[in-house]
């Protein structure tokens, strides 16, 4: 029975959304990543509302240089997005040099958030305790901007693949673009955390 | 028979480009962060903020994931049920978790 069963080509055939399937994998990765977030940040609303005092992360953190850091990754996901057109259009030297723009403005972003954790471990927060006398706001802190800082270091490793396959001309458009959302994940999920952790 | 989209030779509007866009979000940020420093009365602030964070979020999702370019039904199966098993998660197990964190103590 199984030999007369044609095995399908994901690589070329269309998935039921039209797109590749290689693209509804993406698609549904990204889905279920952004669940993950939505769960560390349910909980934290919740030990929020949970919690009669929370510290004021405005007088804690240093507001301009978390401004800075979203500058920088949102500016990190427009050369992204340039890069995703310029493979559209097979321009691959200008692919690799967004490319490794994009992976500059991760790096700074990774450096600015060691900075930030340095500072605050030196203040003395832990998993455990902190000066503030909130346990879960450090707690919480480090989960959320580590779990987002990890995903920012898994796409910078994915950034470099792809430039050096694109700089080798083994790249397709549909790699490009598949690297490109998620990099624009990391950015979507970002715009989240900074208002939600240092604003509100 | 469905065929794979190509977006090669889409012809763009100057907004449409991923630097318009990009303006368009340092302003957001920034107007966020302003609300953040002026320290304005929460009922001004957390909506406008959150409103801000919605924008943003849609503009990324849209212009740098490319969501836009994709069929209207993928649109609602991944935007739609991330959204709906969001709302789910929150509203309908807030009030337990809220209780059973209170009854815990700090």
């Amino acid at each position: 029975m199984m030999a007369g069963v044609k095995q399908a080509d994901v690589t070329t055939e269309v998935s039921v959304f039209g797109g590749s399937w290689r693209k509804l994998m993406m698609w549904l990765f990204i889905a279920g990543d952004a669940l993950l977030f939505a769960g560390f940040l349910t909980c934290y609303a919740f030990l929020r509302l949970a919690s009669p005092v929370w510290p004021d992360a405005g007088r804690i953190f240093s507001l301009g240089l978390v401004t800075f850091m979203t500058l920088v990754l949102i500016t990190s996901g427009a050369t992204m997005a340039v890069a995703v057109d310029s493979a559209r259009r097979q321009d691959w030297k200008r692919v690799v040099r967004l490319l490794l723009l994009t992976m500059v403005g991760g790096s700074i972003f990774l450096g600015s958030q060691a900075y930030e954790w340095a500072h605050f471990i030196h203040e003395g927060a832990g998993l455990r305790s902190n000066p503030w006398g909130v346990p879960n706001f450090s707690a919480s802190f480090y989960v959320i901007t580590g779990f987002h800082g990890f995903h920012v270091l898994t796409g910078i490793l994915i950034l470099a693949m792809t430039a050096y396959r694109s700089a080798t001309g083994k790249s397709k458009t549909e790699g490009l673009e598949l690297a490109g959302m998620y990099w624009a994940f990391v950015d979507l999920v970002w715009v989240f955390i900074f208002p939600l952790f240092y604003l509100i | 028979m469905a065929e794979i989209i190509d977006h090669q030779d889409k012809p763009r509007r100057c907004c449409d480009q991923p630097w318009c866009t990009w303006g368009v979000l340092v302003v957001l940020s920034l107007a966020m962060a302003a609300t953040g420093l002026l320290q304005l009365p929460r009922w001004i602030s957390v909506p406008f903020i959150l409103g801000v964070m919605g924008a943003m979020a849609w503009l990324i999702a849209s212009r740098f994931m490319h969501l836009r370019e994709e069929r209207r039904i993928l649109i609602v199966t991944v935007v739609g049920s991330t959204i709906f098993t969001i709302v789910f998660l929150f509203v309908l197990t807030a009030w337990d978790a809220i209780h059973v964190l209170r009854q815990s103590g700090p």
